[in-house]
């Protein structure tokens, strides 16, 4: 794959999605997609990127392709610092805020193969105080094949090893083949959907939610992409909402609308109000 | 108490800022914006006078800010433009190098360093006599960076300085700058263990055998051993047989060498990397495969962890996959790695790992043992496919092995295969069941024609190429079909026939009214030369569905039929690619010249640099000098580069 080649499916990726296929990842970026173009009889990265333009099967293709690069490593508990700020100093706020409605909205905004999702469900499902409460946690990814896994919650040892094994008896059903099936009860408040964070039309439908967490996904957009993706979540977060990024991102290059909130083991942004 | 709480009015001066647009009467607003409180204004206002035009009197502003000892911000940010600027910056920084201050004298160094001008060598050379002993070793330090002949020779004194601090630097530059020096000259470094690491580093650019045999001899050494490493990677030359004898018989007295290496293996240092993949290849060793693949992380070369693990061949593609577990465990870069070595070194004693990971249950690694298995010629890896063909995923991989496979064992994948299309037929049967069986595919062609899912007919239409008995007819029905997909495969299956066979159906195809089946018409009629099509494919070009044109010219160009006017014509068409594939095909036609001159100020890169690459190969010496411009404007880095390429090639073909 030469530089210009690189470039051109660059500039695809990055309109399709705001991926931006980084120098650094051409080499990967080369093993990841040659299959497809033996798969597809195609002679070179350029008649790639016009395959993925202009041909039938294009739109599917890409779709494959930012599938195909995109990482979707995760696992449950991640970043527990900033777990513990949702669980201790987050949660506390929306219990007293939300007494008389009684119902929680979270976001998981690329939520890959359900790991984050899952573990808020977990999180949740473990604070007495919301017992009653209409709890729903959205999951979305511009993937199918990752929202396919998350759908199953079959994961293997990677997804687990943030996980104790008391957390893995309590959660999880075992498998074969060291796998493991994340029991039903944690499931039933989690529901996946496929969502562009590009697509204003598609995220402008969505309800209202009192903390989103987009976390280790904004580094992969350009600057001018993150500063959409930013907007959006602001307009989609109730008065008084948080957005939760990941411990690698800040907002800090850019203005926004949020305030900045320190709580004692992490940052947040919050959308202002009550 | 929020940030923002506590900061709202720097955030107001950065909202300011932010606004004020990208024209030089913005420049003193930036400038003060260098001394703001807030870091963050500091940034912005360096970033966008970096990308403003400079002229000197910015430049002197910017020198003077560096003065400002008790603003360190200020001094930061002034020096941050600095380095952005390019020439212009040159000869007040140079003229900042007899500062009576000490501490501007190292700023001026540093800077000039950064911006990597030759123009700065001769005063850094003079600075190298500086009193004091920082800007010495700034200076060294940024000629290291600038290179050039002059740079060169200075830094070769400075081998012999008094001050390690500049025999370190001087090391340290020759060997960024990829600069050998005569052997002699370095061995006493090498044992000084204040010099030991920068000189055994630049020993790895000394491309003379005694230099490869004191580094691999240095393996042996517990003091140099790492030293001996980073100075194997950093010859990026792969080590002699002679060698790889050499470190075997080196490393086989060192006790826990798999360990170092594996540790080496994990080295964030580049260097150090390459060189322990450098001797683990010479090792030969499969036990190191697993920590070869984990070494491959985002910025660090795979290419040449994948040699290595192509190097330990059968035995080191059983230690990676020994584990399902293991490979799961890799992060997505050393996967994308292992997954080409392991399809590259797939054979039959692998087909059982291969077929756990078709079972693991990791949708990675099931696509790559599915892939895997076709490469591995075994007989045992046929009915582990055909159970994939239940998997909607993987049935694409699973037909192509499959097809693989047929090569080596066509009877026994024909029989594996049978009881599917005797049942309800998918897609991807009917298509390998075509390929494998040929003729005998007949019948399930004829049925799957009359599925009722497209998908099989479309299959099956594709299919009709290897049945070889009335494809044509099929063909034809297949162009009367109600849905795309199904004349899409059909038209694309015309282009593989004979021009006598395929004609006369890629004039009915050229009538069809959905955009997608005309693109892949004029395709095919391009490559079956169907020059009565012309004419339909001149209308096609003018197509507003950019897909339908560029096929059209494609096809046209394919059949020799590319006309000027035609071409002149493309170039106004309102898609971009069309616009760039003109410039393409039109090759060295002058005539589009005048298009292709504009066309260097274009919104996208691409075109840009379809534009000079045309203007480079039909152009005279009239366009050179707006070529050099449009290099010189150029911001994005790739582009720049290319059309630097195009704009070099015109320059010395006239």
């Amino acid at each position: 794959m030469s530089a210009e080649e690189l470039h051109l499916l660059r500039d695809i990726f990055s309109r399709a999605c705001g991926f931006m296929l980084r120098e650094d990842l051409k080499f990967i970026a080369e093993r990841r997609l040659a299959p497809r173009l033996e798969l597809l009889s195609l002679r070179d990265f350029t008649a790639y990127a016009r395959y993925l333009r202009f041909d039938a099967r294009g739109a599917d293709e890409l779709e494959t392709a930012i599938d195909l690069l995109v990482p979707h490593e995760t696992y449950f508990f991640r970043e527990p610092v900033q777990l513990r700020c949702f669980e201790n100093e987050l949660m506390p706020k929306i219990l007293e805020r939300k007494e008389r409605i009684r119902s929680l909205h979270v976001w998981s905004a690329g939520c890959s193969t359900g790991e984050e999702p899952y573990t808020l469900s977990m999180l949740l499902s473990a604070m007495p105080s919301f017992d009653g409460w209409d709890l729903d946690i959205l999951g979305t990814d511009l993937s199918r094949k990752a929202l396919g896994t998350a759908r199953k919650a079959e994961y293997g040892p990677m997804a687990l090893r943030a996980t104790t094994p008391e957390q893995q008896a309590k959660y999880f059903e075992k498998l074969e083949g060291g796998r493991v099936r994340l029991l039903q009860k944690y499931r039933e408040s989690v529901r996946f959907g496929q969502l562009n964070l590009l697509d204003l039309a598609a995220v402008s439908v969505l309800p209202r939610f009192d903390v989103i967490f987009c976390r280790n996904v904004l580094i992969y957009f350009d600057q001018a992409t993150r500063r959409r993706v930013v907007e959006q979540f602001f307009d989609r977060l109730t008065d008084g909402g948080h957005l939760l990024l990941g411990h690698s991102e800040n907002l800090l290059q850019f203005s926004t609308r949020f305030e900045l909130v320190q709580l004692e083991g992490d940052l947040v942004y919050r959308r202002p109000g009550p | 108490m929020t940030w923002l709480q506590a900061d709202a009015e720097a955030e107001a001066r950065y909202r300011t800022l932010d606004a004020l647009p990208q024209v030089p009467a913005s420049i003193a607003a930036f400038l003060a914006g260098l001394q703001d409180d807030s870091w963050r204004v500091r940034r912005l206002a360096a970033d966008r006078l970096g990308t403003l035009p400079t002229n000197p009197e910015i430049v002197r502003e910017l020198v003077t800010m560096l003065g400002r000892r008790d603003d360190t911000g200020a001094r930061n940010a002034a020096a941050a433009v600095l380095a952005q600027l390019g020439l212009p910056a040159v000869p007040e920084l140079v003229t900042l190098l007899a500062h009576p201050d000490p501490d501007q004298r190292k700023f001026a160094a540093d800077i000039l360093g950064e911006l990597g001008r030759t123009e700065a060598v001769s005063p850094l050379v003079t600075a190298l006599d500086d009193v004091d002993s920082n800007v010495r070793t700034s200076s060294a330090e940024a000629l290291g960076r600038i290179g050039g002949p002059d740079a060169r020779r200075a830094l070769e004194r400075l081998l012999y300085s008094a001050d390690v601090m500049l025999r370190v630097c001087a090391l340290e530059g020759l060997a960024q700058l990829r600069l050998p020096v005569p052997l002699p000259m370095l061995t006493p470094l090498l044992n000084d263990p204040l010099t030991r690491r920068s000189a055994w580093r630049l020993l790895g650019h000394v491309q003379h055998p005694t230099a490869m045999l004191i580094t691999v001899r240095g393996l042996g050494a517990r003091e140099s051993r790492d030293a001996a490493l980073v100075a194997i990677g950093a010859s990026g030359v792969p080590l002699s047989a002679e060698m790889e004898a050499d470190v075997r018989i080196v490393l086989a007295s060192v006790r826990d060498a798999h360990a170092w290496l594996t540790s080496a293996l994990a080295s964030n240092e580049n260097e150090r990397h390459l060189g322990a993949l450098t001797v683990t290849r010479a090792l030969d060793e499969p036990a190191l495969a697993l920590a070869v693949a984990r070494s491959v992380r985002t910025g660090i070369d795979g290419a040449h962890a994948l040699q290595t693990l192509l190097r330990l061949g059968l035995p080191g593609a059983q230690a990676l996959v020994a584990s399902a577990e293991a490979l799961a465990d890799l992060p997505g870069e050393a996967r994308a790695v292992v997954s080409d070595a392991l399809v590259r070194l797939a054979e039959p004693a692998l087909c059982s790992a291969f077929v756990a990971l078709v079972d693991s249950g990791d949708p990675e690694l099931a696509e790559l043992g599915a892939r895997a298995l076709g490469r591995t010629r075994a007989r045992e890896a046929i009915a582990p496919l055909v159970r994939l063909f239940d998997d909607d995923a993987l049935a694409v991989h699973a037909s192509r092995s499959l097809v693989a496979l047929a090569q080596s064992w066509p009877e026994d994948v024909h029989h594996a295969l049978q009881p599917l299309v005797k049942g309800k037929l998918r897609p991807h049967v009917v298509r390998a069941w075509a390929e494998i069986v040929g003729p005998k595919a007949h019948d399930v062609i004829k049925k799957a024609l009359h599925d009722a899912n497209e998908a099989v007919r479309a299959a099956a239409v594709e299919g009709a190429l290897y049945t070889r008995k009335d494809t044509v007819g099929t063909l034809q029905a297949a162009m009367l079909d109600e849905s795309a997909l199904v004349r899409r495969a059909a038209t694309r299956t015309i282009g593989k026939l004979s021009a006598a066979e395929g004609q006369p159906l890629v004039a009915r195809a050229l009538a069809d009214d959905d955009e997608t089946v005309l693109a892949l018409a004029c395709t095919a009629a391009g490559q079956l030369s169907y020059r009565d099509g012309a004419d339909r494919l001149d209308e096609l070009s003018r197509h507003s569905a950019a897909s339908v044109a560029l096929a059209a010219l494609e096809g046209l160009a394919l059949m020799g039929r590319l006309t000027d006017e035609l071409l002149l014509r493309a170039t106004a068409h309102s898609d971009a690619e069309v616009l760039k594939l003109a410039f393409a095909l039109g090759g060295d036609r002058s005539l589009l010249i005048s298009r292709a001159v504009p066309a260097l100020d274009h919104s996208r890169w691409d075109v840009r640099v379809a534009a000079a690459r045309m203007l480079s190969v039909a152009a005279g010496r009239e366009v050179l000098s707006a070529l050099q411009d449009a290099v010189a404007k150029e911001a994005d880095a790739v582009a720049r580069e290319l059309l630097d390429e195009a704009a070099q090639s015109l320059a010395r073909r006239v």
